[in-house]
């Protein structure tokens, strides 16, 4: 009962427009003082929230993609790729997926990964006659690699709120997301054959392979060393956030020189406001964690759970179809952190291996998110396309499917995602 | 009103470029542990009170400019009066919550900094230069949605 009161306050007050940091702050502060306990957990939540060294690295990983990104590094490194596969059957589309994977192991964002390689792969892509529909699903499901492939925003704090290894989930998420850079290469072939409705690319010169190679170079350069160093250990998650930042520095400012002043302060802005946005929603999370825990409300829904549901399966269907619906109004992370706490307890009740339904959950989440009619994906396909959500939608299905099979696929053998954390 | 809006926004260029300066700084720290085999005492520690002060402190410029993460799905159906309506409640209960951290956060860092009190750490630096940061951002938070809801109500506001 308390709980469905809880659930419904919480829904009101995210649909009436409350920030969603101030509604779980704000709601987990009126049950501490509700319930009898001290208030003033809520500050020190806060505090104990964002006082912490893991996520250091979500600003600073931002930096990184930011200063690239004003660098131009997406279109360099879209031309380097499609000189290589454009020749190929649907060779621009490859070229796109392909595009995007690499961009992800720079930007631990989807959205960002998405409009960095729509706004150069679009126009290229409709120019050369693809259908515009295919065009859009592509980039809205391509973006989802952003946070498959390390880093990952969403991974690292799925990390500090589960307290399990970032450095696991990282290596967890690599082989879900080159299955997914897999699928998507072979559906874009397949649909460009049989649709034929495209105008093949010449293959380029050797010439033209080796400038766009050499310049794209520097910042695949980077990321491999990222996130090596972060496998070797090297350095902490953290510590490879700011090796990152201060490389893209010096590859956007030093080697290419393609990195202005101006550039420079947009990308700094604009990482501070994604990064506060982001933490503050953490933060008030943990404060609504703390007052439901107090409340016993994980306790009574694992319960409830273990009552009615005794397989992984089932389980793992239903919060499949419980995120479908969240996502329908949702982002990513204010799902993650409201659910994830709730069912972690859970977890262990039933066997299911935490960092496994990290992952899962993470490619769950991008399923709903990318689910028309509300999905921060398909906005920015449709701000950066110029299009109407009627044909990013009929675009983005297949890749819908894709993506649910991908859950499927990593759920039947779950070494694809458990494999390199544990031999490695 | 236009010295709020100033103290907000100035504070969220600052926090950016505090975030700049942690990447410097942990950058330093690693170049220093490899090449000089003389890891910092400072910079973890460091790099995490600025990280606290810098995410809050631009917490107050992001709701002036509406860019803290919120469900539109509902409110953006409704028509002028109805968006206006829920914007003056989203503030107002911002006001609330503001309020409630000031209260319940000050006691918290003003008790650290009459007793003195100490982290215990390599730098041992006072309990309350981070403590303060809850109370103070918040501060400036709920003053700034004072700001904003003002500004709806002369109908100036977006």
């Amino acid at each position: 009962m308390e709980t469905a009161l809880i659930l419904l306050a919480l829904f009101a007050l995210l649909l009436a427009g409350v920030p969603v940091a101030f509604a779980l702050a704000g709601l987990g502060l009126g049950l501490l003082a509700f319930g009898g306990f001290s208030p003033m957990m809520a500050p020190s939540g806060v505090l104990s929230t964002l006082d912490s060294f893991v996520l250091i690295a979500v600003p600073l990983f931002l930096l990184m993609s930011n200063v690239l990104l004003k660098g131009g590094v997406g279109r360099d490194l879209f031309a380097a790729v499609q000189a290589w596969v454009g020749h190929w059957p649907g060779g621009l589309a490859v070229a796109t997926v392909l595009s995007c994977g690499i961009f992800a192991a720079i930007s631990g964002s989807s959205v960002a990964t998405a409009a960095t390689i729509g706004t150069v792969a679009i126009p290229e892509m409709v120019e050369r006659g693809y259908p515009r529909h295919f065009v859009f699903g592509l980039l809205a499901a391509g973006g989802t690699l952003g946070i498959l492939i390390p880093p990952s925003i969403i991974l690292i704090i799925y990390g500090v709120i589960t307290e399990e290894s970032v450095l696991s989930l990282f290596l967890a998420g690599i082989g879900p997301g080159l299955l997914m850079v897999v699928l998507f290469v072979l559906y874009s072939m397949a649909y460009a054959r049989l649709s034929g409705s495209y105008q093949p690319m010449p293959a380029a010169t050797g010439k033209t392979r080796r400038t766009t190679a050499l310049r794209a170079s520097p910042t695949v350069f980077l990321a491999v060393f990222v996130i090596l160093g972060i496998y070797q250990g090297w350095f902490t998650p953290t510590e490879a956030s700011a090796i990152g930042f201060i490389g893209a520095l010096v590859v956007t400012g030093l080697v290419l020189r393609s990195l202005t002043w101006g550039g420079l302060k947009e990308a700094v802005r604009d990482a501070m406001k994604t990064s506060t946005a982001i933490l503050l929603i953490v933060a008030g999370a943990k404060v609504f964690a703390k007052a439901i825990a107090l409340w016993r409300i994980p306790q009574e829904i694992s319960a409830l759970i273990s009552a009615n549901i005794d397989t992984a399966g089932l389980f793992i269907l239903v919060v499949a179809g419980v995120l479908l619906i969240m996502g329908l109004f949702m982002e990513a992370l204010s799902m993650m952190l409201i659910m994830v706490p709730v069912l972690a307890g859970t977890l262990a009740a039933l066997g299911i291996d935490p960092i496994w339904f990290g992952v899962f959950f993470v490619i769950m989440v991008e399923c709903a998110l990318i689910t028309p009619p509300v999905g921060l994906n398909l906005y920015v396909i449709q701000a950066v396309g110029q299009a109407g959500m009627g044909e990013v939608a009929r675009g983005v299905w297949p890749f819908l499917l894709l993506m649910l099979l991908t859950v499927l696929l990593v759920t039947l053998f779950k070494d694809i995602v458990l494999w390199l954390p544990f031999n490695l | 009103m236009r010295l709020i809006d100033r103290l907000s926004d100035g504070l969220a260029a600052l926090s950016g470029w505090a975030l700049f300066v942690i990447g410097l700084m942990l950058a330093f720290e690693v170049v220093a542990r490899y090449f000089f085999n003389a890891p910092t005492i400072w910079a973890e520690e460091l790099s995490r009170l600025v990280f606290v002060w810098a995410t809050l402190a631009a917490a107050a410029s992001l709701l002036r400019k509406d860019a803290h993460i919120r469900v539109t799905v509902v409110t953006e159906r409704l028509g002028p009066g109805g968006q206006r309506a829920m914007r003056f409640v989203s503030l107002a209960f911002v006001i609330v919550l503001a309020g409630l951290v000031v209260l319940y956060g000050t006691p918290i860092a003003w008790d650290s900094f009459t007793r003195g009190r100490t982290t215990g750490t390599m730098m041992d630096i006072p309990n309350w230069w981070a403590q303060a940061a809850v109370p103070l951002s918040f501060l400036l938070l709920g003053l700034q949605a004072l700001v904003e809801t003002l500004r709806l109500a002369i109908g100036r506001g977006a």
